[in-house]
């Protein structure tokens, strides 16, 4: 299966959200990676067929996806980043509505439906109405919604926004589990979500792809531009001014930061092993990642 | 699919509330108005008898059964004359300040203008029948005058004695809720209740972007979608006028008259009748039958405009204020006198009319089709086909192209 993304740009008005954006997914975990505002949610829509992009095509095992219809959304799985649901409706009701949208047969889909409850450790609340659940609940629910078609691509748009930290990593290893034999393509700006899954990460800033390899090519990438130094409270504020400030930590003999910047910063500065933490902050702005 | 779009439709807590409304006020009116002269004393007999400048019903037990078997059927010259003589006789009796009627004489009375009434009706047919053959006999063989006062003509020449006293008071204001003008506004409000959210509401819940990314969220589900908004037409539609249907069943105490020709039918204040030169050779039950399935059909069009405004709009609020403009506009434009020239045929081929229905069988009415006199109801019919369909290609094409960019 190889989903290929040829060349494809959205534009609102005279401003572009994504602009020439190239790439081409096997199976596997892909982890968009970019700043708020970077273009993601955008570029998610048009490989869920419900936004149509300006310029380029997506083509699938070379069809392009817009010319499939029924037949490409029949492999999808998609989970955006804010969406609704119905208040009325209890969780069994909402995916059994959603599994007749997906074309289940109604035998299939009632086991179908317990089985992804289980998997989004919903199965007690099966019957409670929607009304009364909790974000991190709702966006379990909306994973569940995802799953239901065993989608041979699965699109998922921030998908750990409100789950607690138990929660992301049970969704985290079971993208891992799925990803055998399909596509996952994951956004986030949480780093952390992707560190241990994914085959590669593909960056995003201002609507442009300005890296796409593996997190191990990525950390190379970064090598020997991590620093660690202690400071004290005086100079912390023109250390951030100057450079890329990772982690901030006191400690007995003052503020240990991490800093991210091509050569040694300041004179006691030791290298130290880089995270994808610190790539992200290599590529990006600093103030991208305060939810990791 | 469809039995949870019926779902979302009839969760929806407002339409209760409304249907509940709107029946309570069917009851009141009825109990309170139509029902009012059964029960009404002589002095109110009168006071109502002069405001609305005929006699009113009084009655519901058997008194008029028992003047049936002497003057029901179509109209004679013998009737004719004997009911005159009789009115004559107890319009003298009141003038010289006698004490009031009894019910009985009272619904004698009654019984008298009709027939009477009926009468003039026969010659009033005579008449427009004699003055179409003398248009026929003048105009020009291939003139539209001439194919029209034809087609008229040949029309009233079906007719069979259409004029007389019937039993029909139990389908007087059967074929409206309360009122033409209020079945409109009660239908409409309900049908913009229940389908402005259908939608209008995957915008505004932020369902849309899950919906449109499945198989069949962008074909199968406007189907659901309209196949639902048809079903809760449909029960609205039937629930509301099986209520009126009872209550005026109740209220009469049966449903005599089911048989007889619509040139009698009474409008609901008194005997007078707005089908006196009605060219369509139905009898009550026929019609009752049309204009119940002519309404049906008019909300099944409305709904579908509804729904298209709904998808268009994505507000419900904005949606059902349109929706509810475009019915209301031609209403809007007689209060202005604003129904001449264009807005005349805007208003004689809008919803409200075509909800309305009393309008449509009232008279002869026929338009000009390339030469042809075509009746105003078929027209009618047919552009609201037409409009439909397109509203309906619309819709699905439409949906089928929605993106989500928000």
């Amino acid at each position: 299966m190889r989903l290929l993304i040829d060349n494809v740009s959205k534009k609102f008005k005279d401003k572009w959200a994504i602009k020439y954006f190239s790439a081409e997914l096997t199976e596997g975990v892909y982890a968009l990676l970019g700043p708020n505002g970077a273009g993601k949610t955008t570029l998610m829509r048009m490989l869920a067929d419900i936004s149509m992009p300006s310029t380029g095509r997506i083509l699938l095992n070379d069809k392009d996806i817009s010319l499939m219809g029924d037949d490409y959304r029949d492999i999808l799985g998609y989970l955006p980043q804010e969406f609704g649901l119905y208040k009325n409706f209890t969780a069994v009701r909402f995916l059994m509505y959603f599994a007749s949208l997906k074309g289940l047969d109604k035998k299939f889909a009632i086991d179908k439906v317990e089985e992804v409850l289980d998997l989004v450790n919903l199965t007690k609340d099966r019957k409670r109405k929607i009304g009364t659940f909790s974000g991190g609940m709702k966006r379990r629910l909306g994973i569940a919604q995802a799953l239901l078609n065993d989608p041979k691509i699965l699109i998922v748009d921030e998908p750990t926004a409100g789950l607690d930290p138990q929660e992301r990593i049970r969704f985290r290893n079971l993208l891992s589990e799925i990803a055998g034999d399909r596509i996952v393509f994951l956004s986030t700006h949480i780093v952390s979500d992707i560190e241990y899954i994914a085959k590669e990460v593909l960056l995003l800033k201002q609507g442009e792809l300005i890296q796409r390899s593996t997190l191990g090519n990525l950390l190379e990438q970064v090598k020997g531009k991590v620093w660690s130094v202690n400071v004290t409270q005086a100079v912390l504020p023109e250390i951030q001014r100057q450079f890329k400030i990772g982690n901030i930590q006191r400690n007995e003999s003052g503020i240990e930061c991490r800093i991210v910047h091509d050569e040694k910063p300041v004179e006691n500065a030791v290298a130290v092993h880089a995270t994808l933490e610190d790539v992200y902050l290599y590529f990006f702005d600093k103030g991208a990642i305060k939810d990791v | 699919m469809y039995r949870h779009e019926l779902f979302k439709v009839f969760t929806r807590k407002n339409i209760y509330i409304v249907f509940f409304l709107v029946v309570l006020t069917m009851v009141y009116i009825d109990k309170n108005y139509i029902s009012q002269t059964e029960t009404m004393e002589e002095d109110e007999y009168v006071e109502l008898f002069e405001e609305r400048g005929a006699p009113v019903t009084t009655m519901k037990n058997g008194v008029y059964e028992k003047l049936f078997d002497e003057w029901g059927g179509p109209v004679t010259e013998d009737k004719i004359s004997l009911a005159t003589e009789k009115m004559q006789k107890i319009d003298e009796k009141l003038v010289e300040g006698t004490p009031s009627l009894t019910p009985e004489e009272k619904a004698a009375h009654n019984v008298h203008f009709i027939v009477a009434n009926a009468g003039q009706h026969e010659i009033s047919l005579q008449e427009r029948k004699e003055s179409l053959q003398s248009k026929i006999d003048d105009v020009d063989d291939q003139s539209y005058a001439y194919k029209e006062a034809e087609k008229e003509l040949s029309m009233l020449e079906q007719l069979d004695d259409t004029h007389g006293f019937y039993l029909i008071r139990a389908w007087r204001g059967m074929f409206d809720l309360i009122e033409p003008f209020m079945s409109v506004i009660l239908l409409s409000t309900l049908i913009l209740l229940g389908l402005t959210p259908v939608f209008a509401e995957e915008h505004s819940q932020r369902t849309l972007g899950l919906i449109l990314a499945t198989k069949h969220g962008k074909g199968k589900l406007v189907t659901a979608k309209i196949m639902a908004s048809l079903t809760y037409i449909g029960v609205v539609f039937s629930s509301l006028h099986l209520v009126n249907f009872f209550l005026h069943w109740l209220s009469y105490g049966g449903l005599q008259g089911w048989n007889a020709p619509i040139q009698s039918l009474p409008i609901s204040t008194s005997f007078n009748t707005l089908y006196e030169l009605s060219p369509f050779a139905w009898d009550v039950w026929q019609y009752y039958a049309i204009t119940l399935s002519i309404q049906f059909l008019a909300c099944v069009a409305l709904a579908f405009l509804v729904l298209l405004i709904s998808m268009l709009v994505k507000n419900v609020m904005f949606a059902f204020f349109i929706s509810g403009a475009v019915i209301g506009a031609p209403f809007m434009f007689r209060i202005l006198s604003l129904d001449q020239g264009i807005f005349k045929y805007i208003n004689s081929f809008s919803y409200l009319e075509f909800m309305k229905v009393d309008n449509l069988f009232q008279e002869f009415i026929a338009y000009n089709v390339f030469g042809y006199p075509v009746l105003y109801p078929l027209i009618l019919l047919f552009i609201f086909v037409i409009l439909t369909a397109l509203i309906v290609f619309f819709t699905y094409n439409r949906f089928r192209q929605q993106q989500v960019n928000e």
